[in-house]
C-alpha cells in the first residue's frame, strides 16, 4: 500500500506538471520563444480561480466555472501579449524575446501583489471531489486522481489535435518551416497568436486546477517555471511526448527520492538533467538541431 | 560685517544646540526615539505591518499617559523586507540616520539574527518580539533582549501536550532548516525532562517552500505512530492541511501537536472548513481568550485601529515587545543604554499575557509561554481553538 501511494503521488505530481510544461514546450516548438512568463500565467490562473470562487462560492459545479474563467482570462491575456508586444520582437535577436518574457514575469508578479497582496491564500477542494477514494489496493485522494485523469486526457487530446486534425497539421508545419507555410497561404501570424494564447490558457487552467491542493502565494511562479524548464530539458523542447515522459520521470524520481534518499531527493532530479545534457543535449525526444 | 557676525552667531548657537540635543542628558520633553524594523513589503508584509501597529498602539498609550520618564516616545519604522540583508540595512539606518535610542524588529529568524548583529556592533539595545530561533540566545551579547517564546518553549510545549494525550510513538514533520531542527531539540529535551517513554519512530523533513507534501504524507501514513509533532507554520500549513486531509491523515485518530502558530486567526480564516478538527496548535494570542479587563481593553483598541471584528494576533506581539522595553526604561529611570540593560536583567513586568520576567545576564530571554488549544467548529465561518490554555515556559525554555 505504501508503494502504491508513493507511486500515485509521483504520478499525480508528474501529470499535473505535464499540464503546465506542455504549453511551454509547444510555444517553444512553434514560436521558438522560451516563455519565462509561463509560470506567471500558471500563478495568475490560480489567483483568478480564487477570485471567482470568492465571489460565486463553491457549491456543486461552481468550481469548474472558476477553472473555465481562468482559462479564458489567460487566453485573452496571452493573446493580447502576443499580438501587441511579442510580435514586435520576432524579427529581432532572440535575446530580446527572452528579456521580454522575463520582464513579463516581474510584471505579472507585481500585478498579483497589487490585487491580492502577499498573504498566502487558500481555495478549497470542490465538494464533488473531496476526501479519498477506495481503489481496492489502496485509498487515494479523489482530487489527485482527478488531476491524473485530466493529465492523461490532456495528453491524448493534444496528441489527437496535432496528429489528426487540420489545425494540428498546420501547427506542426509551423514548427518545421514557417516560410513555406506562409507561401502556402496560411496566416502564420494567426497560428502564432493561437498557439501562444492556447499555451497561456493551458497554463492558466493548470494553475486553477492546482489551486485547491496548495496555497496561492508569491514565488509559486518561480517554483513552477524551474520545474517546467527541467521537464523540457529532459524531454526535449518542442516535443509533446517529451514533456509527458519528462514530467512523469520527475514525478517518480521525486517520490522515490523522498522515500529512500530524502536529503538527496532534489539532487536526483538535477542529476538526471545533467546526464541528459551530457549524452543527449536535445532532450530524450527532442530533435537534433543543426545550427542552434 | 554685521551679516557675517550674525551668521557666525547663528552657526555657534546651532552647534551648541545640536551638541546639547545629542548628549545623553536630554532635557525634559526631548522624545525617546524607538526604531521599528519589520517587513513593509515582501512575503511578511501584512504580518510585519500588524506587528508595527501593535508597537504603535503601545506607544500611543504610553504617550497618552504622560510619556516615558515624562518624555514623549517617537516611533521610526523602516522596511526590513523579510531578508537578513535588508534587515541589516533597516536596523543600521534606524540607528545612524534616525538616531534611535532602541529598536525592535525581526519577523523571521534570519532577520532577527542579522539585527542582533547590528545591535552588538552599534551598541544599541535590540528587543526581539517575534524571532524564536534558539541561536539568538546561544549567541548571547548584552544588547539583545528576546521577548518572544523560543523554539525550546515551542517544541517543549508540544512535547508536554503529546505526553498528556498519551502518545507513545511519535512522527515528526518539520522543515529541514534551522527552525525545524531547533524545534526538534526543544521537543526531545522536554520529553526527556518529563521522563517520558514516548519515542520518535518516524521523522520526515520537507524542504522549506515545497508546495507538494504528498510523499511526506505518504511516509507518515506508512508509519505506526500514534502521535504527530508538526512544525509546518502559518502560510505553509494551508497547503499541507488540505493535502493531508485529502488522505484522511487527520481522521486516523493520531494525537496531533502542530507548532508554528496555525491557530492564528488569519490562518483559521483562510482555511475555513479545511482546517482539521481535533489538532492541538498554538497562537501568539486569540481574541476569544482570556476574558480579562486588560485583554478586552487591548481588543477594543485593536478592533478600532484595524477595523476587524476578529483581529489576528500580530499586533499583540509588537505590543508586548514595546511593553517590555517601556518597563525597562521606566525601571532604569534613564535612556542610557547600560542603565537600561542593567534594569532589564531580571525585570518582572506586567504584559498582555500576564507577568513576564526577563532573564538575567547571559540570557535576556523573557519567560514567555504560548497559548495552545484544540481546533474545533464554531458558529463563525472559521474554526476556533477550544480548551485554550497558557503553557508556561519556565521549565522548558532553557
Amino acid at each position: 500500500m505504501f508503494g502504491a501511494i508513493q507511486f500515485l503521488n509521483g504520478l499525480s505530481y508528474g501529470l499535473s506538471l505535464f499540464l503546465v510544461a506542455a504549453g511551454l514546450s509547444i510555444i517553444f516548438g512553434v514560436l521558438r520563444v522560451l516563455n519565462f512568463a509561463h509560470g506567471g500565467f500558471y500563478m495568475l490562473g490560480g489567483y483568478v480561480a480564487y477570485e471567482v470562487v470568492r465571489r460565486i462560492g463553491m457549491e456543486h459545479g461552481l468550481f469548474w466555472v472558476a477553472v473555465i474563467v481562468a482559462g479564458v482570462v489567460l487566453a485573452l491575456v496571452a493573446a493580447g501579449i502576443e499580438r501587441f508586444m511579442l510580435r514586435q520582437l520576432y524579427n529581432r535577436d532572440q535575446i530580446y524575446q527572452l528579456l521580454f518574457t522575463f520582464a513579463l514575469v516581474l510584471l505579472i508578479g507585481d500585478v498579483v501583489r497589487i490585487f491580492w497582496s502577499t498573504t498566502a491564500l487558500s481555495v478549497s477542494f470542490p465538494p464533488e471531489l473531496r476526501g479519498a477514494q477506495n481503489l481496492g489496493f489502496t485509498i487515494y485522494p479523489r482530487y489527485r486522481l482527478f488531476l491524473c485523469v485530466v493529465g492523461v486526457v490532456a495528453a491524448v487530446g493534444l496528441w489527437l489535435l496535432f496528429q489528426r486534425t487540420r489545425w494540428g497539421r498546420i501547427i506542426r508545419a509551423a514548427t518545421q518551416d514557417r516560410e513555406m507555410l506562409s507561401s502556402l497561404g496560411v496566416n502564420v501570424p494567426m497560428v502564432y497568436l493561437a498557439v501562444f494564447a492556447g499555451g497561456g490558457a493551458l497554463a492558466g487552467i493548470s494553475g486553477a486546477l492546482a489551486a485547491p491542493a496548495l496555497a496561492l502565494r508569491g514565488g509559486m511562479d518561480a517554483e513552477i517555471i524551474v520545474e517546467c524548464f527541467i521537464v523540457v530539458i529532459i524531454g526535449g523542447l518542442g516535443s509533446l511526448w517529451g514533456a509527458f515522459i519528462g514530467a512523469l520521470l520527475i514525478g517518480q524520481l521525486r517520490a522515490i527520492g523522498i522515500t529512500f534518499v530524502p536529503e538527496w531527493e532534489i539532487v536526483l532530479i538535477y542529476l538526471l538533467m545533467i546526464v541528459v545534457l551530457v549524452f543527449r543535449p536535445w532532450g530524450l525526444f527532442g530533435k537534433k538541431q543543426a545550427g542552434s | 560685517m554685521t551679516k557675517s557676525y550674525n551668521a557666525l552667531l547663528l552657526l555657534g548657537v546651532t552647534l551648541l544646540a545640536s551638541t546639547v540635543a545629542g548628549s545623553a542628558l536630554a532635557q525634559e520633553g526631548e522624545p525617546i526615539r524607538v526604531g521599528v524594523a519589520f517587513p513593509q513589503t515582501g512575503a511578511g508584509a501584512s504580518q510585519g505591518s500588524d506587528t508595527a501597529l501593535g508597537i504603535e498602539m503601545a506607544i500611543d498609550e504610553i504617550n497618552a499617559n504622560g510619556g516615558l520618564l515624562g518624555r514623549p516616545v517617537e516611533m521610526f519604522w523602516r522596511d526590513s523586507k523579510g531578508t537578513p540583508a535588508d534587515a541589516t540595512i533597516a536596523a543600521r539606518d534606524l540607528i545612524t540616520l534616525d538616531n534611535v535610542d532602541f529598536f525592535l524588529g525581526g519577523y523571521n529568524s534570519g532577520e532577527t539574527l542579522a539585527m542582533s548583529e547590528v545591535a552588538l556592533q552599534e551598541e544599541v539595545i535590540y528587543v526581539a518580539p517575534v524571532g524564536k530561533t534558539i541561536q539568538l540566545t546561544d549567541n548571547y551579547h548584552p544588547y539583545q533582549f528576546r521577548i518572544a517564546a523560543n523554539t525550546n518553549t515551542e517544541g517543549g510545549s508540544a512535547a508536554l501536550i503529546l505526553e498528556e494525550l498519551g502518545a507513545q510513538k511519535i512522527c515528526t514533520i518539520l522543515f529541514d532548516y534551522a527552525y525545524g531542527h531547533d524545534l526538534l531539540k526543544g521537543f526531545e529535551k522536554a520529553l526527556e525532562s518529563a521522563g517520558s517513554d514516548a519515542e520518535i519512530v518516524t521523522q520526515v523533513w520537507p524542504a522549506l517552500g515545497v508546495s507538494d507534501y504528498t510523499p511526506y504524507i505518504g511516509e507518515v501514513l506508512n508509519s505506526d505512530c500514534d502521535g504527530v509533532f508538526s512544525g509546518i507554520w502559518s502560510g505553509e500549513f494551508l497547503a499541507f492541511a488540505k493535502q493531508a486531509s485529502s488522505f484522511g491523515l487527520f481522521d486516523m485518530g493520531k494525537h496531533w501537536a502542530a507548532a508554528g502558530e496555525v491557530g492564528s486567526q488569519d490562518i483559521m480564516e483562510q482555511l475555513g472548513a479545511d482546517m482539521p478538527n481535533g489538532i492541538w496548535t498554538n497562537s501568539y494570542e486569540v481574541w476569544y481568550y482570556p476574558d480579562t479587563p486588560e485583554h478586552n481593553a487591548y481588543l477594543e483598541k485593536v478592533r478600532e485601529l484595524t477595523g476587524s471584528e476578529h483581529p489576528n494576533p500580530w499586533p499583540s506581539v509588537g505590543y508586548i515587545g514595546m511593553q517590555a522595553l517601556a518597563a525597562g526604561i521606566e525601571a532604569a529611570g534613564s535612556t542610557e543604554t547600560d542603565a537600561v540593560i542593567a534594569a532589564m536583567e531580571g525585570l518582572s513586568f506586567d504584559s498582555l499575557v500576564g507577568e513576564l520576567t526577563i532573564g538575567g545576564e547571559g540570557d535576556h530571554q523573557a519567560n514567555r509561554g504560548q497559548y495552545w488549544g484544540v481546533t474545533a467548529d464554531s458558529e463563525h465561518p472559521f474554526k476556533v481553538l477550544d480548551e485554550v490554555r497558557y503553557v508556561p515556559a519556565d521549565d522548558i525554555m532553557h
